[in-house]
């Protein structure tokens, strides 16, 4: 590949060049390698294919005679033809295939003539060396490869002559090749990587930032590769046949409903405390800031124990309430709901919390001075201009409870929820049978999430509406 | 009338019947040899665009397109048409490492198209493409009424209006033949894209002008069905078997009828707004090298180009590069020579 490109930068022009007769020279090369071969063995010299290649070749060379096609071009492709000629059947298995590599190789060198003009010196090492790499991958590395080489060929021709369609091209073959027991997965992740790293803004490229972005996209990748397997290993049928089996079905409708009541309870609860906290200055705001993390803090199972500790029907508190208003909570839906309210409290108070120290106090107070009273000003001031940020503390909130499973397995082990039926179905029925539910879980509630994240987004943003003005 | 029915019914048997003595003999080539053919020969078509001379290019294209029929029908029978090939791409794609010569078997048609259209521009579409050039082949027949239809702005026309109730009545009549006969299931469901052909038809007949641009989003969703589809191992049959299927397949050859029919009324009407694949491909001919340049300052505005164009796709020498089929009409119309065509391999 690099050696008919130095020719042409030295036969710029056709007519006058001393290289005109150079297709002649190989066209008697050609010759000479069908007359030692067929002494030698080396191929077999009067098989159709071979005699087809010679009349190509002799064609070329009569073509460069009268015309005013690129010499170099042609001697170029021409040396393809002869090489094909010695070598090819070597390496396809027959002539057919080595006639169709054949094409493909001049339709590289066709691009690499007209792109090497105007590429960079690294872009076009990359295009050699891909024709290399490739060239292993799909015929050393592969058995029955060949007519893959050809596609791979066709791809690199057709995306060459860009720096983002091939590393596009690349990430496919990688993922179909290298990464092949997890192809789309890995496809997906690379789209990604590859997206991302390409489109920073040219003053921005510095190896610093290139160093760093890889990091933390090496981290996303440790992530999300885990998740991706398992929901694109799974067959789509599987999982709609998952979601019709009755217990799966009812945990995730409780699963959502629960989810959605202990969210408007921490809402009812905690987003006027959350208000009070960020506009009142009193003594222990910070302690009480900071018990706020507790549930984030201890783990899952002990805040489920402590709970059940309290709330269980032969404790104090949870027999009081058992006999006086014939309440139960553990094994109950109202367990669910208090492991839920309990570990997804933080997540709803903190973001209210900030949203509310987002809102300018003169607003309220100016509203006060206009004659409304405090209820009015946080109901029609404070309230819509932090909406946005306390709908998206919901929506983690509500994804904190319906993910919950340390806390809700303690106090309320039935009726099940998702992730208790996820964890029941993985001891009784193993791995493999849990695979399409948890695959199913988590498009379910990654799909949920984005919905909702993108609805709260919605609302308008006081900031962003300030930095365009 | 049912006797009629009946009469047509066997002619068109009989019509296929022997063409598939000669795919018998085609059948002769084994292993991968079919799609390695494949591969050079669409090769060829979509490198002949450039090699044919000016003054008969049109003419040349014909013949092309005749030949890429004669290809998908004898060569590719097996993953031909717009559904097949996204759905043989996903499933050749699994393949690749396990089964080689299966997954060339499914990939070679749809890459080749993918990597011509990369370079060459879409001429897959206005060259090859067997779909299309069926369309453009019936739309010659009603050119001396959709042609005036056109220039006038799209009004309303009763020539138009009986051209899209005989494509109906057409439809319904088959349908209900088929239905006597056979129970239809998903593997049918280029019945539904036919349907959904006839109620554009009557929508465009009464209101072209304002919902043209808006319907042509229909392609991404039919885009998303037939990926979905492919994902859900769904085998939804192509519209465009033409019937020459190893099984003879009524479903699909009526819809096949029914693009050509709906061809009759509006030009290339299933590019238009149905092709899942041209999503692919006007992602393709948006990066490639060989366009179409449109010189203004020569420009006369003699509103040619946009005339002859089948697909609207010219505005007064702008040339929508999401919907030209690089069929080069405009660039052999054009009186002022203003259409030049170039490869820009910076682009």
């Amino acid at each position: 590949m690099i050696l008919p490109t130095i020719w042409a930068r030295g036969m710029k022009n056709n007519a006058s060049s001393p290289f005109r007769f150079f297709p002649f020279l190989i066209v008697f090369l050609h010759l000479v390698l069908l007359v030692v071969s067929s002494k030698r063995g080396w191929m077999p010299p009067f098989e159709f294919f071979s005699i087809l290649l010679f009349v190509s070749n002799c064609v070329c060379a009569v073509i460069t005679i009268n015309r005013k096609v690129n010499v170099t071009m042609l001697s170029a492709i021409m040396l393809i033809i002869a090489g094909h000629a010695v070598i090819g059947h070597r390496i396809a298995p027959d002539s057919l295939t080595s006639g169709a590599i054949l094409m493909v190789n001049i339709l590289i060198v066709y691009v690499g003539f007209n792109i090497y003009t105007f590429l960079s010196g690294a872009h076009f090492a990359v295009f050699a060396a891909s024709y290399l790499v490739l060239f292993y991958i799909f015929i050393i590395q592969m058995e029955n490869a060949e007519a893959l080489f050809i596609l791979s060929l066709m791809g690199l021709a057709a995306t060459a002559r860009k720096f983002s369609l091939i590393s596009y091209f690349w990430a496919l073959v990688a993922s179909f090749t290298v990464f092949q027991p997890y192809p789309w997965q890995s496809l997906a992740i690379l789209f990604l990587i590859i997206t991302v790293i390409l489109s920073v803004p040219e003053e921005d490229r510095s190896p610093v930032f290139f160093i760093f972005l890889v990091c933390g996209l090496a981290l996303l990748f440790f992530v999300l590769f885990p998740v991706f397997v398992l929901v694109f290993n799974e067959d789509v049928r599987s999982l709609i046949n998952v979601l019709k089996v009755h217990d799966v079905k009812m945990a995730l409708m409780r699963t959502m409903v629960t989810a959605t009541l202990s969210t408007i309870i921490l809402g009812v609860f905690g987003i006027p405390f959350s208000y009070v906290l960020s506009r009142v200055k009193f003594k222990g705001k910070t302690l009480i800031m900071s018990l706020m993390d507790i549930p984030i803090i201890i783990p899952q199972s002990a805040a489920g124990i402590a709970l059940l500790r309290v709330f269980g029907h032969n404790q104090v508190v949870g027999e009081f309430f058992l006999r006086v208003f014939g309440i139960q909570f553990d094994a109950t839906m109202l367990g669910i709901l208090l492991a839920q309210v309990f570990v997804a409290m933080p997540f709803m108070i903190k973001s209210a919390y900030t949203a509310f120290c987002g809102v300018p106090p003169d607003l309220e107070r100016c509203a006060c001075t206009l004659g409304a009273t405090r209820l009015s000003a946080f109901r029609r001031i404070a309230l819509p201009i932090a909406a946005r940020g306390i709908c998206i503390g919901a929506v983690l909130a509500w994804a904190r409870a319906a993910g919950e499973f340390g806390a809700v397995l303690f106090i309320a082990p039935y009726p099940q929820t998702a992730p208790v039926v996820v964890y029941n179905r993985f001891l009784s029925l193993g791995i493999v049978q849990t695979a399409p539910l948890v695959a199913a879980l988590i498009i379910f509630s990654a799909s949920l999430f984005f919905l909702l994240q993108i609805s709260a987004r919605l609302l308008p943003d006081i900031h962003s509406r300030e930095d365009k003005a | 009338m049912s006797r009629w029915l009946d009469i047509i019914e066997n002619f068109l048997a009989s019509l296929f019947s022997n063409i598939k003595l000669v795919e018998k003999g085609l059948l002769g080539l084994e292993g991968s040899y079919v799609e390695l053919l494949t591969i050079l020969a669409l090769g060829l078509l979509a490198v002949i665009p450039v090699m044919v001379p000016e003054s008969n290019r049109q003419r040349w294209r014909h013949v092309n397109q005749i030949f890429g029929i004669a290809i998908f029908i004898f060569v590719v029978f097996t993953c031909l048409g717009v559904f097949g090939m996204i759905r043989n791409f996903y499933r050749g794609l699994h393949e690749i490492g396990r089964e080689n010569i299966i997954a060339l078997y499914y990939c070679s048609v749809p890459v080749t198209i993918l990597v011509t259209s990369l370079l060459f521009g879409p001429a897959f579409c206005g060259w090859i493409c067997p779909t299309g050039a069926l369309q453009e082949f019936s739309g010659f027949i009603t050119r001396k009424w959709t042609v005036p239809w056109k220039k006038a702005g799209y009004p309303f026309s009763w020539v138009v209006l009986t051209m899209a109730l005989f494509a109906a009545a057409v439809f319904l009549l088959w349908m209900y033949r088929l239905s006597m006969t056979r129970l239809f299931f998903i593997e049918d469901s280029s019945i539904y894209w036919s349907e959904v052909l006839i109620i554009l038809l009557f929508i465009l007949v009464f209101r072209m002008k304002q919902w043209d641009a808006r319907l042509r989003r229909l392609r991404y969703l039919s885009f998303l069905i037939i990926v979905f589809g492919a994902i859900m191992s769904l085998r939804i049959t192509s519209p465009v078997h033409f019937g020459f299927a190893k099984v003879y397949d009524p479903a699909s050859f009526l819809s096949t009828v029914m693009v050509v029919l709906a061809a009759f009324t509006i030009p290339m009407v299933w590019c238009r707004y149905l092709c899942p694949w041209r999503c692919v491909i006007a992602w393709a001919a948006k990066h490639s090298v060989r366009s179409i340049h449109f010189d203004s300052s020569k420009c006369i505005t003699c509103g040619k180009c946009g005339e002859v164009c089948d697909l609207d796709a010219v505005k007064n020498g702008i040339i929508d590069t999401n919907e030209c089929h690089m069929c080069y009409k405009c660039v052999d119309t054009c009186p002022a020579k203003c259409f030049s065509i170039k490869d820009n391999w910076k682009k």
